[in-house]
């Protein structure tokens, strides 16, 4: 039985996910994990909880969203909660990332999914890893993001036995939860920090004024 | 007063009273003056964000999908409250709610800066400071954790709205007055 790789993001095929979850299909690993499932396409969840139904355990990728999870995910938990039994003791594992430097940005979605697997569906949780500034990962190269795929590939031994993974792998997946007080300074003086939205502003026909208000 | 009221509640009969009182609500606060736009997002065109970026590089503070969302964000710009009302489901807000939430994003720029010593976006429409509330539907069953981890998850969605003022309450069908109270006490 394989497990099942589900991607949240709303971005499905082109986004930050799709590229974290193949970092784990790369991993040397007894584990077989199906084709990416995209939560995005809502008209499919059903056949997507079917597949659920049938996983040894599921994967879950997405990114942190006005704070929480992308709509098309939380839609996704809500029919999983119809059949708690179903789902009870199966193991699973979640990896959020987001577009701030900050862990501690992902925490209050981290604690929710706890809440979620554990309390409400009995699932067997097996950890939630936090990637931050995973933004990046449009414009930068895996190489970039060594230390993190090296992590999640090494948290496949731990899907592998269904073993919680180790306590400390956000910090070593991301440092310190927030940035220093030297970071921060450096972070607000950096004249280079909105680069990548005007970068991608100048290639559209028209010029693009990105602070502009069209309902004031 | 500058007021949204998001309906985030499901097709689902056991909501019925609540809805029916969140209507009166909104009319009790237009009755007193304030300027009110009411999105109960089940029965709107309002489709799920798509992640595409556009409203931050191409079309600025302006959504791609041209459905209900676009009355959503034009309110947006001009409210002063905005209260979303949800059960819990699976544990957190509906995925109504949520799907409403999201498509908040193009209300902020994509350029970041410190804000009470973390990194949170711009907001498009500075000018005015955002109240942002959030009332969860009580039928005398809801779990108290799922409560304590949606008020703290918008905790966080305030900080990022950069809004330092909020409401968080439960919904009943009896305490709509209290709830009144609260969304004018500004």
């Amino acid at each position: 039985m394989k497990y099942l790789a589900l991607n949240g993001s709303p971005r499905a095929r082109t986004s930050n996910s799709t590229r974290i979850l193949g970092w784990l299909a790369s991993a040397e690993s007894s584990i077989q994990m199906s084709e990416i499932q995209y939560l995005a396409h809502v008209k499919k969840h059903e056949e997507i909880l079917s597949a659920a139904r049938d996983a040894r355990g599921l994967i879950f990728c997405f990114p942190l969203y006005v704070d929480s999870m992308p709509a098309q995910q939380k839609r996704f938990f809500e029919l999983m909660e119809r059949e708690k039994e179903t789902f009870r003791s199966m193991p699973v594992a979640f990896i959020i990332h987001s577009g701030f430097p900050e862990s501690l940005q992902s925490e209050s979605l981290a604690e929710y999914l706890e809440h979620f697997a554990g309390d409400i569906m009995g699932m067997k949780l097996l950890g939630v890893a936090i990637i931050a500034g995973s933004e990046a990962l449009q414009m930068a190269p895996d190489e970039m993001f060594t230390r993190q795929k090296v992590i999640l590939q090494e948290m496949m031994r731990y899907i592998e036995a269904e073993r919680r993974f180790p306590v400390d792998i956000n910090k070593r997946l991301n440092g310190a939860r927030s940035l220093s007080r030297t970071r921060r300074i450096l972070f607000s003086i950096n004249p280079f920090k909105h680069f990548y939205w005007h970068l991608r502003a100048s290639k559209h026909q028209h010029r693009v004024h990105l602070k502009a208000q069209p309902y004031r | 007063m500058n007021i949204i009221l998001v309906n985030g509640i499901p097709d689902d009969d056991q909501w019925r009273d609540h809805e029916n009182a969140l209507e009166s609500l909104k009319r009790e606060l237009e009755n007193q003056g304030a300027e009110v736009a009411y999105f109960p997002i089940r029965i709107m065109n309002f489709q799920y964000c798509q992640g595409c970026w556009d409203c931050w590089t191409k079309t600025p503070g302006q959504c791609r999908i041209h459905d209900d969302g676009e009355a959503y964000l034009r309110a947006f710009s001009k409210a002063d409250t905005i209260v979303f009302f949800t059960p819990i489901i699976a544990g957190f807000i509906s995925s109504e709610a949520k799907r409403a939430l999201d498509r908040f994003i193009p209300s902020v720029l994509p350029h970041i800066s410190m804000y009470r010593g973390e990194s949170h976006h711009l907001q498009r429409y500075p000018e005015i400071q955002k109240r942002l509330g959030i009332a969860i539907l009580d039928n005398g069953n809801i779990n108290q954790k799922s409560v304590d981890i949606v008020f703290r998850n918008f905790e966080r969605v305030g900080r990022n709205m950069r809004s330092d003022k909020a409401i968080r309450t439960l919904f009943t069908p009896e305490n709509q007055g209290e709830v009144l109270h609260e969304i004018l006490s500004a």
